[in-house]
C-alpha cells in the first residue's frame, strides 16, 4: 500500500494506493494541532492499517509554520568578522515604494546573538586564515548565549567550504547539544544575505523538524509499518526522514508541489506536452507551469511575501499566488467601488451560504446565487449550502450599496474574481516569456474546475482538463513523485573551451553530492540532469540553461552559447549571438524514480450518463434558463456534453458555458474543448 | 432584471485590465532591454492615458517618475495635435525640461485609436545608458549633457524615421545598447497598443471611456476625503543642500504647505533659484516631488496610480527654481534635489498629520562611482559603489527602519558583497550597520550603514555624495541622525574627509579605501520618554552605545549586567528639565 499525505491549513488529505487491486482511496480531515498526529488520523480514516504500508508519502507544513509563527529555537549567528550585519540590512528595497510606513524583513535572529569570527576567503583564495584565538573566544560567546542552534555563514564559502566545514567541527566538538548548519551544507550558490537568511531559517527549525520527523517515525514503528518513510520537497521531488533532518528548509513549500508533478503525471498521460497547474481553493489560487514535461523550478523562495518576506535559497515549483478563492469576500467601498478580496472568509467563518457564522458576500456565494453551485448538492459530501443566506449576504453587501439585481451583481463578483485568477496565469507564462495559449489548463482544488473555463477564455486557452479527484489532488499527486537530490555551485566561468573544461571536477562533485542526498551511489541514480544559471558578460540576472555533461566537459563552448542564447531568446524576446558569455551557478538534479499508480481505466461499456437533475442557472449576467446537471461517477468513457451544463461530484463542481464542449476520457479526465477563445 | 453590467462592475473588471495593460508593458520593457540600469535598477517607467494626456496607469518603475510621461504627452499634444494623429504613429523626446530630468530618459508615445478618433496614448520613459556629452567632471549646461531630441515622429504610419535613428546612433558611446533599448521601448508602447485594443473590442470605446472617467473621480473623491481629515492651515519648513558641485554655497530649500478643505497647496516658490552645477531639475520633477509626497500621505496603496487622486492638490512653482529649472540649466544629477523636497514636505506637515509622517531620512543614492582597468584580463570596467541604503525616519508608533533606499526609488537592490568581489578588483572589509546614527527619541530613527571598499588596483573615485551638512531631522523633539560622510583611507592609514561628500575625479591607489557612511533616520519624540529597558536593549543589541545611551536617552546602564540602572535613570532623567517645547 502506498500512502501519499498532504497537510494543509484546514484540511489534512491522505490517499492509498493498492498496488496489487489498483484501488485508491482517500480521506479528508481537520488538521489538528500536532502535525505528527494528523497524519496518523488521516491514515486511520482511509481505514488502511498503517501496517499494509510500504511507501508514505508525506508533505508537511512543519517548517513553513515554525518560520510563519516564528516558533523556532532560539539561534545564533556566526559569520566572517565584519559582516554580522547582512542579515538585517538585506537588499535595501522597498518594493512597496509609496508606502512610508513599510516593513522590512524581521530577521529570526537578534543583533545580540550574531556573533563574528575572524577568517577572510574571496572568491579564488585564501586572504585570512580561520584566527583559532577567534574560535576559542566565540565558543565561549556562545556557551553564555545558551542557544539551541547555530547557524554559520562565512562569505565565499560557496566557492571554497573549508573554513565553515573547520569552524563546525570545531563549534560540534565544543557545543555537542546545539543543532548545527553551516551554508554550505545548504547550498553552494553565492550572494551572502539570501545565504545566510538560509542558513539562519534552517537551523532555526532544525530541532523542530528532528523532533517531528523523530515522532512520526516512532508512531509507525509502534503500529508495525516497516515501509520507507518519505517527505515531499518544495521542487516534487522525495527525500529521506534523515536528509530532511539536515535541509528542513527543502521542505518548506512542499503541498503545492504535489498538484504540480499531479499535473505532470495527468498531462503525460494524455499525451500532452505542456500544461498550467491551477489550484482554486477557498483563500487563494496558485498556478503552475509544466513546461515539456517538466515542473518549473524557481530557485528562490520568499517565507510571507517578496515585500518582507526573508529569502530561501532552494529549489521550489515556480508558482504564482493571488489572493483569490472561493472565501475571497465582495465589498463595495465608501466610494462605491466594488472589490472582491484579498480579504477571506476561510473555512471558518466561512461563506454565508455554508450557515457556519458566516455573513460577508463570498465567490462562494455569489455561485450560488447563479445556481452554479448547486444548493441541492452538499459540498465536500458534508457541507450544506443554504442558498438563502447567499442571496440575503449579496443583497446586504453588494446589490443593495450599487443599487443593483442580486444576480448581476454576483455575476460581477465572479467576473472579477476570473480577472483576478487570469493574472496568476500570466505572471507564470507571460512574465516568463511563455504564451498561456501554448498550454492547456489542468484546474483543481476545491474551486478551480467551476471557474477553470472562464479563466481559459481570458488567456486565449483552447483546452483544460479536470482531472479525477480534482479536490484532493495535491495529495493524490505526491503519489507520483520520484526521489531527487540536488546540488549546486557557483563557479563563474566563461563559454570557453578551455575554462568549460575546467569544470569536469566540479561536475563529478556536484553529481555525487547530488547522489549523497539520496543516500545513493551514482551507479544507483536513474538520471542526472546538469543546468547552468548563465548570463552575458556584464549582466547580473541569469537564465537557466539545460546542458548535457558532455557540453560541458568536452568543453563545447559553440554548442553552449547557442543553448544559452536561445533560451535568452525564449525569455527575454531578445539574444546576442555576438556577445561574451559566462555560467554563473551549476545545478544538478539526481533522480532515483519510483514505482507509480497508473489513471484507472472508467468500467466500459457503460451507458452514457444522463442528467442527475435539472436546475436554474445565471450565465453571461442572463437567466440560462435550466440546465442539466451530471453526476460525474455516471459518466461513460467517451461520453461527450456540450456546455451549458455541471458536472458534479464529491470534492468539486465543474462548469460548461456556452462553446465548451466535454470529452469523457477513458481514464476519467474531463477534456474540454473551448471553442472562440479570445484573440 | 437588466442585463446591462453596471458601471461599477465593468469599472472593476476594466481596473484590473488598465492595471494589466502597465504590468505587461513593464514586463516586455524589462525583459527586453539591453542596459542593467532598466532592469535592474528599474530606472524607466510605462502607462497608459487618456486622450487629454491625463494618466490612467502606470507600472512604475521608481516613485519619482509618476509625472513624467503624462507631461511629456501633453507636450507632444501642444507640438501634434489629435487631428494630425495617425494610426502606426511613435512620438519621441528627451527634451529634459519637459520629462524635468537628464537628457538620459527617452519618452516614446503610441497614440490609441479607435477609428480615425484618438481614446488614448501608451507611453514610455526609459534611462539609457549614454546620450553622449562630457564624461567626468561637474557639467554647466545641457549642451554638456548630451544631444537633446525635441518633440517628434520615430514612426509615422508604421515607418520609421531613419535620419532621426542615424543621428541618435552617431551621438551616443554605444550605440548597440541604445539601439536595443530603443527597439525594447516600441515593443513596450505596441505591447500596451495591443493589449489594449483586445479590452477595446471586448468592451467598446464608450465603456472604457466611462471607466476611466469612474475611477479618475473615485481617485479624486478619496483623496479629496483624505485632504479633508487634515486640519486646515499653513504649514512650512525648510533645510539646505550642501551645494551645487561649482561651489559649496548651500542651496536652500523651501515648501509652504497650505490645507483648506478639502484641497491643498504645495507652494515651492520658496526653493533656491536654479544653480549653477547639474543639480537642477525641471518643472515636472518639482511636481513629482510633490505628487510623491501626496500620494504617500493620502493614498499609497491606490491602484492604478492614476491622475484622479492629484485633483484637490494644487502646486505653485514660478520658473527658474532649482526644481523648475529653465534651459540651459544643468540637470545631469536631477534626482538628488527632489528626495529632500519630499522630506520637507512631510516636515512641513508634521504638526498637522503627527501620525501619518515619518521623521527625516538619508535622502541621497549615496552612489560611489568608481572606474579602473582590471589587473584580471586588463580591461576598462566601471563600478558603482555605494547605494547601500540609509536610516529612515521614526514614526509616531514605531522605530525607523534601517538600511533602507531613499525615498524617490522603490524596489532597487544593493550589489551582494561576493559578487562585487567576484567582479572587481575590490575587497569590502565591511559591510555594517552605523551604531549610533539613529537620531534619539521616544522612537528611535533607522540607521545608517558602513561600507569599507579597498582598491587592488588604482582606480579613479567620483561621489556626489549629498546631505552631509544638514543631518535627517527628527520630529516632536526627536534627535536628528548622523548625516551622510565619505571618507578615503590611504594605504599608510592617513584619512582624508570630504566635508560635502563630493569627491570629483579622485584617484585611489592599489590599498587605498573609502568608508561610506550612509545618514541615519530622525528620532520621533522625546528620547527621555523611551522606556529605559528598550534603551537597554538597543544598548544590547549595540544599536546604541552605553555612552549614547546616556548622554541622548538619559538612561543608566547597570555595569555588569547592562540591565537598566533604576535610580541612577530616575535621577538623571530628572536632572534635565522637561523639553521646552
Amino acid at each position: 500500500m502506498r500512502a501519499g499525505s498532504d497537510i494543509g491549513g484546514t484540511f489534512t488529505d491522505v490517499i492509498m494506493f493498492d498496488a496489487a487491486s489498483e484501488r485508491i482511496r482517500h480521506a479528508k480531515i481537520l488538521t489538528s494541532r500536532e502535525l505528527e498526529r494528523a497524519v496518523l488520523s488521516g491514515i486511520a480514516a482511509t481505514g488502511v492499517p498503517v501496517s499494509d504500508i510500504d511507501m508514505l508519502v508525506h508533505g508537511s507544513t512543519v517548517v513553513i509554520n515554525a518560520l510563519i509563527e516564528r516558533k523556532g529555537v532560539r539561534t545564533a549567528l556566526v559569520t566572517t568578522a565584519g559582516f554580522r550585519d547582512v542579515y538585517e540590512i538585506g537588499r535595501i528595497n522597498r518594493p512597496d515604494s509609496f508606502n512610508i510606513f513599510f516593513k522590512k524583513h524581521v530577521p529570526l535572529v537578534e543583533r545580540a546573538l550574531r556573533f563574528e569570527v575572524r577568517e577572510r576567503m574571496l572568491p579564488e583564495c585564501e586572504l585570512e586564515p580561520l584566527d583559532g584565538a577567534s574560535v576559542a573566544a566565540l565558543v565561549t560567546q556562545l556557551r553564555a548565549a545558551r542557544v539551541q542552534a547555530i547557524a554559520i555563514l562565512l562569505l565565499h564559502s560557496y566557492a571554497d567550504p573549508t573554513h565553515e566545514q573547520v569552524l563546525k567541527a570545531e563549534l560540534a566538538a565544543q557545543l555537542p547539544d546545539c543543532f548545527i548548519t553551516a551554508s554550505h551544507e545548504l547550498t553552494r550558490e553565492y550572494r551572502e544575505y539570501e545565504r545566510t537568511s538560509t542558513v539562519v531559517a534552517n537551523a532555526y527549525v532544525g530541532p523542530i523538524v528532528a523532533r517531528y520527523v523523530g515522532q512520526l517515525g516512532a508512531e509507525l514503528a509502534a503500529g508495525q509499518c516497516t515501509g520507507a518513510f518519505y517527505l515531499m520537497q518544495s521542487n516534487g521531488g522525495l527525500i529521506s526522514a534523515e536528509e530532511a533532518r539536515r535541509n528542513c528548509i527543502s521542505i518548506i513549500e512542499s503541498g503545492p508541489a504535489g498538484g504540480v508533478i499531479g499535473v505532470r503525471e495527468v498531462l503525460r498521460d494524455l499525451g500532452i506536452d505542456s500544461g498550467v497547474a491551477f489550484d482554486m481553493g477557498g483563500t487563494t489560487a496558485k498556478a503552475g507551469v509544466v513546461e515539456h514535461g517538466v515542473p518549473r523550478i524557481a530557485h528562490q523562495y520568499f517565507i510571507g511575501s517578496y515585500n518582507t518576506g526573508l529569502p530561501i535559497l532552494t529549489p521550489v515549483m515556480d508558482i504564482h499566488e493571488v489572493g483569490t478563492g472561493g472565501g475571497s469576500i465582495a465589498t463595495i467601498t465608501p466610494y462605491g467601488e466594488l472589490r472582491v478580496g484579498p480579504h477571506s472568509a476561510g473555512a471558518a467563518p466561512g461563506p454565508a451560504c455554508y450557515c457556519l457564522g458566516g455573513s460577508a458576500a463570498t465567490v462562494t456565494d455569489a455561485n450560488v446565487v447563479l445556481g452554479r453551485l448547486s444548493a441541492r448538492l452538499p459540498l465536500a459530501g458534508q457541507l450544506t449550502l443554504d442558498a438563502a443566506a447567499a442571496r440575503t449576504a449579496l443583497s446586504v453587501h453588494v446589490a443593495a450599496p450599487l443599487a443593483i439585481g442580486v444576480e448581476t451583481a454576483a455575476a460581477g463578483i465572479v467576473k472579477v474574481a476570473n480577472t483576478a485568477m487570469a493574472y496568476a496565469i500570466s505572471a507564470v507564462t507571460i512574465e516568463r516569456g511563455l504564451n498561456p495559449a501554448d498550454f492547456v489548463l489542468v484546474a483543481y482544488g476545491g474551486a478551480g474546475p467551476l471557474h477553470a473555463t472562464q479563466i481559459a477564455r481570458e488567456l486565449g486557452i483552447r483546452q483544460v482538463v479536470i482531472p479525477p479527484n480534482p479536490g484532493v489532488f495535491s495529495a493524490y499527486g505526491m503519489l507520483f513523485a520520484d526521489r531527487q537530490g540536488h546540488a549546486a555551485r557557483t563557479r563563474i566561468t566563461r563559454v570557453e573551451a578551455p575554462a568549460l573544461m575546467t569544470l569536469e571536477p566540479t561536475v563529478v562533485e556536484l553529481i555525487a553530492e547530488a547522489a549523497a542526498r539520496l543516500g545513493l551511489a551514482v551507479s544507483a541514480l536513474d538520471a542526472v540532469e546538469l543546468s547552468a544559471e548563465m548570463r552575458y558578460v556584464g549582466q547580473e540576472h541569469t537564465v537557466n540553461v539545460a546542458l548535457e555533461r558532455a557540453l560541458i566537459t568536452d568543453g563545447q563552448a559553440a554548442a553552449v552559447k547557442q543553448r544559452f542564447d536561445a533560451a535568452h531568446e525564449q525569455s527575454y524576446a531578445h539574444s546576442a549571438a555576438d556577445e561574451a558569455a559566462e555560467l554563473v551557478t551549476l545545478r544538478c538534479v539526481a533522480t532515483a524514480t519510483t514505482a507509480k499508480p497508473r489513471f484507472l481505466p472508467l468500467a466500459a461499456g457503460r451507458p452514457p450518463a444522463l442528467p442527475a437533475f435539472r436546475a436554474p442557472v445565471w450565465l453571461d449576467g442572463q437567466a440560462a434558463g435550466e440546465l442539466p446537471f451530471y453526476q460525474r461517477d455516471e459518466l461513460a468513457p467517451g461520453q461527450t456534453l456540450t456546455g451549458p451544463a455541471v458536472i458534479f461530484e464529491q470534492t468539486a463542481s465543474t462548469l460548461l458555458i456556452a462553446g465548451d464542449e466535454l470529452t469523457v476520457h477513458r481514464n476519467g479526465h474531463l477534456l474540454i474543448d473551448i471553442d472562440e477563445p479570445r484573440p | 432584471m437588466s442585463t446591462a453590467s453596471p458601471r461599477a462592475l465593468d469599472a472593476e473588471v476594466l481596473r484590473h485590465g488598465f492595471i494589466a495593460i502597465t504590468e505587461e508593458m513593464k514586463i516586455n520593457l524589462m525583459r527586453t532591454a539591453y542596459n542593467m540600469i532598466i532592469y535592474e535598477a528599474l530606472d524607466f517607467t510605462v502607462g497608459l492615458f487618456d486622450r487629454d494626456g491625463q494618466t490612467i496607469s502606470i507600472g512604475l518603475g521608481l516613485p519619482m517618475f509618476i509625472r513624467g510621461m503624462s507631461e511629456t504627452v501633453k507636450a507632444t499634444l501642444r507640438e501634434i495635435p489629435h487631428s494630425e494623429m495617425r494610426a502606426g504613429d511613435i512620438y519621441i523626446t528627451n527634451d529634459a525640461y519637459i520629462t524635468g530630468s537628464h537628457l538620459n530618459h527617452i519618452v516614446l508615445t503610441l497614440p490609441l485609436f479607435d477609428g480615425d478618433e484618438v481614446v488614448g496614448f501608451t507611453a514610455t520613459m526609459a534611462h539609457w545608458l549614454d546620450i553622449g556629452g562630457v564624461l567626468n567632471g561637474v557639467t554647466r549646461d545641457i549642451y554638456a549633457e548630451g544631444l537633446q531630441i525635441p518633440v517628434c515622429k520615430l514612426f509615422e504610419q508604421g515607418v520609421q524615421n531613419q535620419l532621426l535613428v542615424r543621428i541618435i546612433a552617431q551621438n551616443v558611446r554605444n550605440p548597440e545598447l541604445a539601439m536595443g533599448d530603443l527597439r525594447a521601448q516600441v515593443a513596450a508602447v505596441r505591447t500596451g497598443e495591443r493589449r489594449f485594443n483586445q479590452i477595446r473590442k471586448r468592451y467598446g470605446s464608450a465603456a472604457i471611456a466611462d471607466a476611466m472617467h469612474f475611477i479618475l473621480e473615485r481617485s479624486a473623491e478619496r483623496a479629496r476625503a483624505a485632504v479633508e481629515q487634515i486640519p486646515d492651515g499653513h504649514y512650512q519648513a525648510s533645510c539646505f543642500m550642501d551645494g551645487d558641485g561649482v561651489t559649496d554655497a548651500p542651496i536652500p530649500i523651501e515648501v509652504e504647505v497650505i490645507v483648506r478643505g478639502g484641497a491643498m497647496v504645495i507652494d515651492l516658490s520658496g526653493m533656491s533659484p536654479q544653480v549653477q552645477g547639474f543639480y537642477n531639475s525641471g518643472r515636472t520633477a518639482g511636481l513629482s516631488a510633490a505628487q510623491v509626497a501626496f500620494t504617500c500621505l493620502i493614498d499609497p496603496s491606490g491602484r492604478p496610480i492614476n491622475d484622479g487622486t492629484y485633483a484637490p492638490l494644487e502646486v505653485v512653482l514660478p520658473d527658474k527654481r532649482v526644481v523648475s529649472a529653465v534651459k540651459p540649466a544643468a540637470m545631469r544629477w536631477w534626482m538628488t534635489i527632489p528626495m529632500t523636497v519630499v522630506d520637507t514636505i512631510f516636515k512641513a506637515l508634521a504638526p498637522a498629520l503627527p501620525h501619518a509622517v515619518p521623521a527625516g531620512h538619508h535622502a541621497d543614492l549615496a552612489i560611489v562611482d568608481m572606474n579602473g582597468i582590471h589587473p584580471h584580463g586588463c580591461h576598462f570596467y566601471r563600478c558603482l559603489g555605494g547605494l547601500v541604503g540609509g536610516g529612515w525616519g521614526a514614526k509616531w508608533n514605531e522605530d525607523g527602519m534601517s538600511a533602507t533606499i531613499c525615498i524617490n526609488d522603490g524596489d532597487t537592490h544593493n550589489a551582494p558583497v561576493e559578487a562585487m568581489e567576484a567582479r572587481y578588483p575590490h575587497i569590502i572589509e565591511r559591510h555594517a550597520l552605523r551604531e549610533d546614527s539613529g537620531g534619539a527619541g521616544r522612537y528611535r530613527g533607522g540607521l545608517g550603514v558602513i561600507q569599507q571598499r579597498r582598491v587592488l588596483a588604482d582606480s579613479r573615485i567620483n561621489a556626489q555624495i549629498e546631505r552631509t551638512q544638514d543631518a535627517p531631522w527628527g520630529l516632536f523633539d526627536g534627535g536628528a541622525g548622523a548625516a551622510n560622510k565619505l571618507e578615503i583611507e590611504r594605504r599608510d592609514g592617513v584619512l582624508e574627509r570630504y566635508p560635502t561628500g563630493k569627491v570629483l575625479d579622485e584617484q585611489l591607489s592599489a590599498g587605498d579605501a573609502y568608508i561610506l557612511y550612509s545618514g541615519g533616520g530622525g528620532g520621533y519624540g522625546d528620547a527621555y520618554t523611551r522606556p529605559p529597558a528598550v534603551v537597554a536593549d538597543d544598548v544590547r543589541q549595540g544599536y546604541v552605545s552605553r555612552a549614547a545611551a546616556h548622554r541622548d536617552y538619559g538612561v543608566v546602564l547597570l555595569a555588569d549586567s547592562g540591565d537598566v540602572d533604576e535610580p541612577a535613570t530616575a535621577a538623571l532623567r530628572c536632572s534635565r528639565p522637561p523639553h521646552s517645547s
